[in-house]
C-alpha cells in the first residue's frame, strides 16, 4: 500500500482527480472531515443505506397499526362514546413516529455496521502518524494491485503537493 | 485555549454575514475547539458544584413526592394538570429549537448553522430529560409507568391509543431517542479528534471507546454523509409532529380555552420561539467565556435574534386569532374564557406578562444593535423564556380555574414543592449542560472544518473576504 500524505485538502482533491483519470479503481483516504468531490473521485459509489431506512420506517407504520389495530379493536375493545373501534385518524400520531423511529435506529445501526463499528482495535491503527487524519493530514491509500498501477506514481503526488509518500505493508 | 484568531484586513466581525472570522488552519481550529476539553477551564467545577447541589435538592424533592403522592403540590380539582403539565411543555418547547437547528437549517443548507448546532442539540436533549420527569411524576404512581407501554401483561388490558395521553409517549420517547442518534452520530468523528489529540491515556483510552473505532476513511465519510442527511430529513418533520401532538393534549379536549384548531401550529412556532431564546441564553455566556467569538460571530446572533422576531410575530398572530375564533365561535364558553377569564379574571397577571415579554419584549429586535449586543440580547431572551413560561401556565390553568360550571371553579397556588421541582429541574438542565461543556466538543470541529474548506472554495480566486 502506498500512502501519500497531503496538508491541503485541495491537494488531495486534485491528486485523486489525476489518479482517477489515469484510471485507479483501488483508492481510499483518511480525511478529517467528509469530501464529497473527493469520494467522487475515488469512485465510491453513492451508499443505498436510504433503501433499508425506507423498509425500515414503512414497517414502523405497519407494525405500529397493527399493535393499535389488534389491540384496541380485537382483544379489549372499549367503546368510547360510539366512536369506531377501529378509529385510522387516532392511529395516525403514533404510526408515524413510530416510522420516524425505526428509520432514525436504522440510518444510526447500518451506517455504523457497514463501516465495521463498533470496534476497539484495526490494523491501520499501527500505521505512524495516522492519529493526524482527524486533526490535519489527508492521506490517499494506492494499491500496487491496481491495474493501472504505475511506480512513478510516487513522483506523481510529489508534483500534487504531497508532503510524505511512502510504502507499507497492508 | 488560543486567543480569537487574528482578523486580517477590515474588522470582520461587524459583518452581518461572516459566520467564521479568519481562515483559521486545520491545526489551529482544532487545538482552539479541543482545548476547551483538554484544558478545561478552572471555573467550570464550581459551577458543576453549585448546579449539582441543586440537581441533590430536585432529587429530594421528587423523592419526597414520590413517596407521600402528588398532594404535596399545588394540584386540586379542576386545575389538576397545573405546574406539572406547564413545565413539561415548556421544557419540551425548549428542545425544538435545537431539532429546529441541526435538521432543519441542515436540509437547507445554511453555513451558519454548523458552530452552534452541536450546542443546541445537546441543550435538546436535556431539555427532554427535565420534561420527561414531569408527565411521570404527573402519573401519581410512577413506578407504574410501564402501564403506558403495549405489553402483553397478565391483567389482559391495553393502552387506549385512541386518548392523546399515549400519543404524548411515543412522541416524546421518539424524539429523545432520535435526537440522541442524531447528536451522538456527529459527535462520533470529533471524539475521535479528541482521542488523537489527547496527550493523556486515559482520555485516548475514554474517547477512543466512545469514537467507537472512527478513522475517518473515505468510505465511512460517505456513508455518514447519507446517513446524517437521513437523520436530518427524518428530525425535520419530526420536531413539528412532536409538539403537534403535545399541543393536541389540549386541542382534542372540550374545555373552552384548550379545545382550538390552532394548537399545533401555534405550540410548534411558541416552541421554536422559547427554544431559541434558550440557545442565545446558553451561548452567549459561552461565547465569551470561552472567548468563541471567531467562531460563534455576531452573525449567528444576528440571525437568531431573527429568528426569535420571526417565530414571535407567529406567536402574536397566533394570539390574535386565538381570541378572534373564540369570539367569532359564538360559543358563550369559549367567548367567556378568552374575553373575560383570561384578561380580567383572578389570573388576569398571567395574560399580561405574557403579552408584554412574548408580544412587545420581541419588537426592539427589529433594531440592528439589539440583534447584535451580545447583553441586550441576552436580557430580550430571558424575557422570552419568562413569557413562554407565563404562556403555558396561562393557557393551562386559566382554562381549568374557570371552566363550564362556575360552581365548580376554584383557583390555584403552586407549593413550595412545586417550586423546588421547577427551579431544580433548571439546575439539572444546567448540570448536564455543563458536564457537556467539560467533558465534550461542544463546537463541531469536522463540520467547522468542512465549513471553512468550503467557504475557501467558494472565495477562492477573489479577494479572502468576498467584496
Amino acid at each position: 500500500m502506498i500512502i501519500a500524505e497531503f496538508d491541503h485538502a485541495q491537494d488531495i482533491a486534485s491528486a485523486a482527480e489525476r489518479l482517477h483519470e489515469s484510471g485507479y479503481t483501488r483508492l481510499d483516504a483518511y480525511t478529517p472531515f467528509p469530501m464529497p468531490e473527493l469520494e467522487k473521485h475515488l469512485g465510491i459509489p453513492r451508499s443505498k443505506l436510504n433503501v433499508s431506512v425506507f423498509v425500515a420506517g414503512v414497517s414502523g407504520t405497519a407494525l405500529s397499526f397493527l399493535i393499535i389495530w389488534w389491540t384496541n379493536a380485537i382483544s379489549y375493545p372499549i367503546n368510547v362514546g360510539g366512536r369506531p373501534l377501529n378509529s385510522f385518524v387516532t392511529d395516525i400520531p403514533i404510526m408515524f413516529e413510530t416510522t420516524i423511529l425505526f428509520a432514525a435506529a436504522t440510518a444510526f445501526i447500518l451506517m455504523l455496521t457497514l463501516s465495521g463499528m463498533p470496534r476497539l482495535w484495526d490494523p491501520s491503527v499501527e500505521l505512524e502518524g495516522i492519529e493526524r487524519t482527524t486533526i490535519d493530514r489527508y492521506w490517499l491509500l494506492i494499491d500496487p494491485l491496481d491495474s493501472a498501477f504505475d511506480p512513478a506514481v510516487v513522483d506523481e503526488m510529489r508534483q500534487c503537493g504531497a508532503l510524505a509518500v511512502r510504502r507499507v505493508e497492508s | 485555549m488560543t486567543a480569537a484568531v487574528p482578523v486580517q484586513g477590515i474588522r470582520e466581525d461587524d459583518r452581518p454575514d461572516v459566520v467564521l472570522i479568519g481562515r483559521p488552519g486545520d491545526r489551529e481550529l482544532t487545538a482552539q475547539l479541543v482545548g476547551a476539553v483538554l484544558s478545561p477551564p478552572p471555573w467550570i467545577n464550581k459551577v458543576l458544584l453549585v448546579t449539582g447541589f441543586v440537581t441533590l435538592i430536585l432529587f429530594a424533592a421528587v423523592t419526597y413526592t414520590v413517596l407521600t403522592g402528588i398532594g404535596v403540590w399545588g394540584n386540586n380539582i379542576p386545575v389538576a394538570w397545573a405546574f406539572a403539565i406547564t413545565n413539561f411543555v415548556w421544557w419540551i418547547g425548549i428542545g425544538h429549537a435545537g431539532t429546529f437547528i441541526s435538521a432543519f437549517l441542515l436540509l437547507l443548507e445554511q453555513k451558519w448553522r454548523t458552530s452552534i448546532n452541536r450546542f443546541a442539540e445537546a441543550m435538546t436533549l436535556f431539555a427532554v430529560v427535565q420534561a420527561g420527569l414531569f408527565p411521570v411524576l404527573h402519573l401519581g404512581r410512577p413506578w407504574f409507568f410501564y402501564w403506558l407501554i403495549p405489553y402483553p401483561s397478565t391483567m389482559d388490558v391495553w393502552p387506549q391509543f385512541r386518548s392523546s395521553l399515549p400519543w404524548d409517549v411515543v412522541a416524546v420517547s421518539t424524539y429523545f431517542t432520535v435526537s440522541l442518534l442524531f447528536w451522538y452520530l456527529g459527535c462520533i468523528p470529533d471524539l475521535a479528534t479528541v482521542r488523537d489529540m489527547a496527550p493523556e491515556k486515559w482520555r485516548r483510552r475514554v474517547y477512543g471507546f466512545f469514537a467507537l473505532g472512527w478513522r475517518g476513511t473515505a468510505r465511512t465519510w460517505s456513508r455518514y454523509r447519507i446517513a446524517y442527511g437521513i437523520l436530518g430529513g427524518l428530525a425535520t418533520p419530526l420536531v413539528i409532529s412532536v409538539h403537534s401532538i403535545v399541543s393536541m393534549d389540549f386541542a382534542i379536549a372540550q374545555l373552552p380555552g384548550w379545545h382550538s384548531i390552532i394548537f399545533p401550529p401555534y405550540f410548534v412556532a411558541g416552541a421554536l420561539f422559547s427554544g431559541f431564546a434558550m440557545v442565545l441564553t446558553l451561548l452567549i455566556p459561552i461565547r465569551r467565556l470561552y472567548r468563541l467569538e471567531n467562531v460563534i460571530t455576531t452573525a449567528h446572533l444576528d440571525l437568531m435574534a431573527k429568528m426569535i422576531l420571526l417565530t414571535g410575530s407567529i406567536v402574536a398572530y397566533s394570539y390574535t386569532v386565538e381570541i378572534f375564533l373564540a369570539w367569532y365561535s359564538g360559543d358563550v364558553f369559549e367567548r367567556w374564557m378568552h374575553l373575560h377569564s383570561r384578561i380580567q379574571g383572578p389570573l388576569a397577571a398571567t395574560f399580561w406578562i405574557v403579552v408584554f415579554c412574548n408580544v412587545l419584549t420581541p419588537q426592539v429586535l427589529w433594531f440592528k444593535r439589539w440583534r447584535t449586543s451580545p447583553r441586550l440580547l441576552f436580557v430580550v431572551t430571558i424575557f422570552v423564556q419568562l413569557g413562554m413560561w407565563m404562556e403555558r401556565f396561562m393557557l393551562i390553568v386559566t382554562s381549568e380555574a374557570q371552566d363550564f360550571l362556575p360552581s365548580s371553579w376554584r383557583t390555584y397556588r403552586p407549593s413550595a414543592i412545586d417550586m423546588t421541582i421547577l427551579f431544580g429541574t433548571m439546575g439539572f438542565f444546567l448540570f448536564l449542560f455543563f458536564l457537556l461543556i467539560k467533558y465534550v466538543p461542544f463546537i463541531p470541529i469536522a463540520e467547522l472544518k468542512e465549513t471553512r474548506f468550503k467557504i475557501e472554495e467558494e472565495t477562492r480566486g477573489g479577494p479572502v473576504m468576498g467584496p
